[in-house]
């Protein structure tokens, strides 16, 4: 945890709510595109972006802060985001790797990309907003919010293994997807 | 090591427990490779854009909205009883009264029939069982034990009849 973190934390823990704010505006667009990314409906992720600012708030005293906080603040959004699926009837199945199983709505991941103002960033976006769900949020934990494995694992209630075999896949498909050749130097998409 | 064991280990990147002599093999042969030279690049590539993936811009109220919410749940009287927690109240003392009643059935079961379920006559205050426990060698040190298990058992039950009294409104 930065030390900054841990600061605002402290006086949060010491009553001055307004500190919270800080959190709030340091990491509500990383929590966003998390969640955006799990639930793929920008209302939806709003509404869930917010639940987890207020459940981190309101649990704050069992937050341990000689660890970071982001991992347990995108902790508690990824076990929201999962709630809201549920909830929505796009519940993910938690055993082995099927956690790709996800009977997806028919939402285009191009509104997604939409958000984002550079175009070969754009087009990346896309391509990992349309990866299969497990795949796209284990991608999105490790390389984006620089989560670890097992973190990660946490995360998503499942095993270090199946990150591995989730980030392994979703490194395939954007491959094979030839990613690469829209991000090349002169080319767009 | 042929193309396809190459490419596995491509896209296993990080994640794959291999010897680092193994993956500098895997890594010479794509550089020679017309077929997986271009899929190192590529993924290298993408490596290098997933680590610098932008994140869409928040909702311009999100914060203003998380913060008005946590200020609602601020005004909420901590000590107030929560207005749609159900339980029914008499149902709250049960865990505490069930476990008074027992201690006590115990205490006057063991005075009306002189006969402790604690072999009290073969142990003493002396004396440590083989256990780790000092056991009373009185009818009276008896009952008190009985007691004061009647009491741990309140102690473990009272505390979550209290907090359910005084659980706050769910947010949700």
């Amino acid at each position: 945890m930065s030390d900054s973190d841990r600061h605002v934390v402290l006086s949060v823990r010491s009553g001055d709510r307004d500190a919270f704010a800080e959190l709030v505006h340091r990491y509500q667009g990383r929590l966003f595109g998390l969640v955006l990314m799990m639930v793929r409906q920008p209302a939806g992720a709003e509404e869930v972006t917010q639940d987890a600012f207020v459940r981190a708030y309101t649990h704050l005293g069992a937050y341990d802060d000689r660890r970071p906080f982001y991992p347990w603040l995108a902790t508690i959004a990824v076990r929201l985001s999962q709630n809201w699926l549920r909830q929505h009837g796009l519940a993910l199945n938690r055993e082995g790797t099927s956690l790709d199983q996800l009977h997806e709505p028919a939402v285009p991941p191009a509104p997604l990309a939409d958000l984002i103002a550079d175009e070969r960033s754009r087009a990346l976006w896309r391509a990992v907003a349309a990866l299969p769900s497990g795949e796209r949020t284990a991608v999105i934990l490790y390389y984006r919010d620089e989560l670890g494995v097992r973190e990660i694992a946490g995360a998503l209630g499942v095993t270090s293994g199946t990150i591995k075999a989730l980030l392994f896949r979703a490194r395939r498909h954007l491959r094979e997807r030839a990613v690469a050749v829209a991000l090349a130097p002169g080319e767009t998409k | 090591m042929n193309c396809s064991h190459v490419l596995g280990l491509i896209d296993a990147g990080p994640f794959a427990d291999y010897p680092r002599e193994h993956r500098d093999a895997a890594r010479r042969h794509a550089l020679s490779c017309p077929t997986c030279g271009p899929a190192l690049l590529a993924t290298e590539t993408i490596d290098t854009g997933l680590a610098a993936l932008p994140q869409p811009a928040a909702p311009r109220d999100l914060a203003a909205n998380v913060m008005a919410r946590i200020a609602r749940i601020d005004e909420l009287p901590i000590a107030g009883p929560a207005p749609a927690v159900a339980r029914p109240s008499s149902l709250r003392w049960y865990p505490a009264l069930a476990a008074v009643g027992a201690g006590t059935a115990l205490a006057v079961g063991v005075l009306v029939s002189g006969v402790s379920p604690i072999d009290v006559q073969s142990l003493g205050f002396a004396r440590t069982s083989t256990g780790l426990v000092v056991m009373p060698a009185t009818i009276a040190g008896a009952m008190g034990v009985a007691g004061g298990l009647a009491l741990y058992a309140l102690g473990l039950f009272l505390p979550v009849a209290v907090r359910e009294d005084f659980r706050p409104a769910d947010d949700h």
